[in-house]
């Protein structure tokens, strides 16, 4: 039963980073490697406010929300100037530096042993210490992120990310201001992954760099993709598959050290077979055409 | 002095490696083949299951390493990545596919050799060499040697010649090369069988050196790339100059920093080029949306 | 000519060397329809693009309503009045036909995020209230019943007369039209040329770029000659149709 909860727990956590990251990718057509970083900005900055601060839980998450959003619109910036597999390489060394900073500057984020002894979170007076009480907390804020990408993704605003997607120069030409909208959906998208990330630190009382790589990124934006890149649902629909399909090994009864290896040949081989034969994903409305190019 | 000048030397030179057999490929394919981290590695790891495993000599292991290095390179390319682009698949989604090869053949790598460092030869034979008191071992001396040769034959026979040139007409006009009778799909197996082979090369080097771990290609390869976008996608001499500059940088990283902080710094150089320089030290404008 | 709503002085844009504008100047009237008509490569959409902020003007100014446009982003331009057409149509060709016009619309509540939760009810009425204007422009242009089809399927002509409804739907006093009616069917350049010439009567002005002379003759207030990036003649169709420098051009 434990172990059923521990699953859904993590279905939800990877529910809100492809979603928050298909608002970047899938909606507004900006490729990012960059996600795992905002997650784990949030994850840091919740941990070191509940160690070093003792600040409740709720101020936490609006800590994380706000410096990873501010980093967001850090990331952001550079899509104005480079574009498609440059912008993408921009994502890739953002997340770089990142996971260096949190490897490497001991001092304040403990470097590769990591911060342990994150405390139960209390939300008015409640503790939340059962794996229930888990999932209810990170199903309720899954729920919040959902409705806000909902509420943003069917409404004009969403609208005028698509035109950016499709092409920038018509949404320009019809007044939008494409730049502000492109930094600003990397800020609500980076903010959305920092909640995921003080879940996952609140959840697991420890974190390191590790859960934090590169390689993370590329998983994110496989559930993305795979589940479908443009719709609202397609990345929970991802989410729930890479993070159960991978869960079967278990019962085969594989040694840990393997299966951890043959989790990643999955999901690296369902996204090279999703890429070949259907790069739309299960629900996607977008399949990632290069952005225009016109002598 | 000496040590510190020698020190970025070699480091140019391994940086160079990578990216000279990167900026091969996607200066033809033009979108960014992650994979080739994973050919770099394999390189390695196929020279030391021949000469661990199969107990054979150093060097053919080595030789058989590498063409099996440029192998799995073309196989990629006639595999995977010809039915994408004849299906019509974008950059983007080459580049998503190459990410997903990339994990698969990393993970293959980790599951059938472990995930500890493998030395290729024994701990006992690393005979150093002394210049202006400067100490180098065998091997940064052969990688040294290599790296320069290969640069002066990229710059005077490879880009001279008729494979080069067709090479280069491919990158710049797809179509046009086309109508002028150069096989587009030949020139892509030229280019990831030549640049898998120098990424081999880089990989072999590496673990020569410092022994070889599953993961070692993607840094290696990030290095190179950034290397090339420094250099100007397609400029042999760019690229040869940005690698001494981002191995200076690195060195002045680590010296002023710590070791540990040569990769940021690395990237904060590259994402400072992107903003201000996308088109590399000796490149032209790149492209960008148009009305 | 004080009465002039965009009043462009020397106007200068070079590509690698070639001079695509030569210290262009000229000015557009309230409610007038403007001809501009000359060679390929005689710089006239490259006077778009820079009237609408696509391309930086090396010199020179373009004044519309007190504001000189020169080094304004595209999309400020957009706002206070301007909207164009492209050669090469621009369109969302993966969005409904609607949603095309309603992304024309400038100066959505509903496409601030804040509104979008905070003054959510009166983003949705004028939500509704511009659903509604839009269908009506597509009745009056006849493209109602394809209003839920992707823009990417419909016709060569109905896109262009698509892109069209999208100015009208910007409430633009000035409209920039890049070769409206090239390449289409007659009964719709006829279709099109009808939504153009009704342009004055609202008070609307129109600079047309087109090759189809015909066409130009018969709904221009003004035309202008350019080549090489500069004015060669200027005045009624009838006197550019019979200026000599014209005519040689032409049969050059």
């Amino acid at each position: 039963m434990e172990y059923l909860l521990h699953i859904l727990i993590l279905i939800g956590i990877y529910a809100i980073l492809s979603v928050s990251l298909n608002l970047i990718a899938g909606y507004t057509g900006m490729l990012s490697i960059a996600h795992a970083a905002f997650y784990g900005v949030g994850a840091y900055v919740a941990a070191l406010m509940a160690l070093n601060l003792h600040s409740p839980f709720l101020v936490n998450v609006v800590g994380a929300v706000i410096l990873s959003g501010l980093l967001g619109a850090v990331v952001g910036i550079p899509s104005l100037r480079i574009r498609d597999d440059y912008f993408v390489i921009a994502t890739f060394a953002f997340q770089v530096i990142t996971f260096s900073v949190l490897n490497n500057w001991i001092s304040f984020t403990g470097g590769p042993m990591g911060l342990p002894g994150i405390p139960q979170p209390t939300i008015f007076g409640l503790k939340i210490s059962s794996h229930l009480g888990f999932l209810l907390l990170v199903g309720i804020f899954c729920a919040i992120t959902l409705w806000i990408i909902h509420r943003i993704v069917r409404s004009p605003f969403g609208r005028v990310l698509k035109a950016i997607r499709e092409d920038e120069v018509f949404a320009q030409a019809a007044g939008k201001n494409v730049a502000a909208y492109k930094v600003l959906v990397f800020v609500i998208g980076a903010g959305m992954a920092a909640v995921a990330g003080v879940m996952y630190a609140y959840y697991i009382s420890f974190i390191d760099p590790t859960s934090f790589t590169v390689m993370e990124s590329i998983f994110i934006i496989s559930i993305v993709i795979i589940g479908g890149a443009g719709s609202l649902w397609g990345p929970v629909v991802g989410a729930v598959v890479l993070v159960t399909l991978p869960e079967f090994l278990r019962f085969v009864g594989l040694p840990s050290s393997v299966a951890a290896n043959l989790r990643q040949i999955i999901y690296g081989g369902l996204l090279v077979a999703f890429m070949m034969w259907r790069p739309r994903g299960f629900l996607g409305e977008y399949a990632f055409r290069s952005g225009e190019v016109r002598e | 002095m000496w040590q510190l000048v020698i020190n970025i030397v070699y480091s140019a030179c391994t940086i160079f490696l990578v990216a000279i057999s990167f900026s091969l490929i996607f200066s033809t394919v033009r979108f960014f083949h992650f994979a080739h981290a994973a050919i770099i590695t394999f390189a390695a790891y196929a020279s030391y299951a021949l000469s661990a495993g199969a107990s054979a000599p150093l060097p053919i292991s080595i030789v058989i390493g590498l063409l099996a290095s440029s192998g799995l390179g073309l196989c990629l390319e006639r595999v995977v990545y010809r039915p994408m682009r004849n299906s019509g698949a974008s950059l983007l989604i080459l580049l998503l596919a190459s990410l997903g090869l990339y994990i698969v053949l990393q993970n293959t790598i980790a599951l059938l050799f472990g995930n500890d460092t493998k030395m290729i030869r024994g701990p006992d034979i690393a005979p150093t060499v002394s210049i202006f008191g400067a100490r180098l071992t065998d091997v940064q001396i052969a990688a040294i040697a290599t790296a320069v040769a290969i640069l002066l034959a990229k710059l005077y026979l490879v880009d001279k010649s008729r494979v080069g040139l067709s090479l280069r007409a491919v990158a710049a006009d797809p179509e046009l090369a086309n109508v002028s009778g150069i096989k587009f799909d030949w020139a892509m197996g030229v280019a990831f069988l030549l640049g898998s082979f120098l990424a081999g090369v880089a990989g072999v080097f590496r673990a020569l050196d410092v022994g070889m771990t599953p993961t070692m290609g993607l840094p290696m390869l990030l290095l190179g790339v950034v290397a090339v976008v420094l250099g100007g996608v397609g400029k042999t001499l760019g690229v040869a100059i940005a690698s001494v500059l981002l191995a200076f940088f690195q060195q002045l990283a680590s010296w002023k920093l710590g070791t540990h902080w040569e990769e940021a710094a690395a990237f904060l150089l590259l994402l400072a080029f992107l903003l201000w320089r996308p088109q590399g030290i000796l490149g032209k404008t790149l492209r960008k949306v148009t009305v | 000519m004080s009465d002039g709503l965009l009043e462009i002085e020397d106007l200068t844009k070079s590509f690698d060397g070639v001079k695509a504008l030569d210290g262009f100047s000229c000015s557009v009237r309230k409610a007038e329809i403007l001809g501009l008509i000359g060679p390929n490569g005689a710089g006239k959409t490259t006077l778009f693009n820079v009237i609408t902020g696509f391309l930086a003007s090396e010199g020179g100014k373009a004044m519309f309503r007190g504001i000189n446009l020169v080094g304004q982003p595209a999309h400020r331009i957009a706002r206070i009045g301007i909207a164009r057409t492209f050669q090469d149509l621009r369109l969302i060709r993966q969005l409904s036909v609607l949603d095309n016009v309603m992304l024309s619309f400038r100066n959505q509540p509903g496409e601030r995020l804040g509104n979008l939760f905070f003054r959510w009810k009166n983003t949705r009425e004028r939500e509704v209230f511009h659903r509604k204007q839009a269908m009506s422009l597509l009745e009056e242009t006849g493209l109602a019943e394809k209003a839920s089809d992707p823009a990417g399927d419909l016709s060569y002509g109905q896109q262009k007369l698509l892109s069209l409804v999208c100015c009208l739907a910007a409430k633009a006093d000035l409209l920039l039209l890049d070769e409206p009616v090239a390449g289409i069917a007659p009964e719709m350049i006829e279709r099109i040329l009808s939504i153009i010439r009704k342009l004055p009567t609202e008070g609307k002005s129109a600079i047309l770029i087109e090759h189809n002379l015909d066409a130009v003759m018969e709904i221009c207030n003004r035309v202008i000659f350019m080549d090489a990036g500069a004015k060669v003649s200027e005045g009624t169709p009838e006197e550019v149709r019979n200026d000599p420098k014209v005519i040689e051009a032409y049969l050059d």
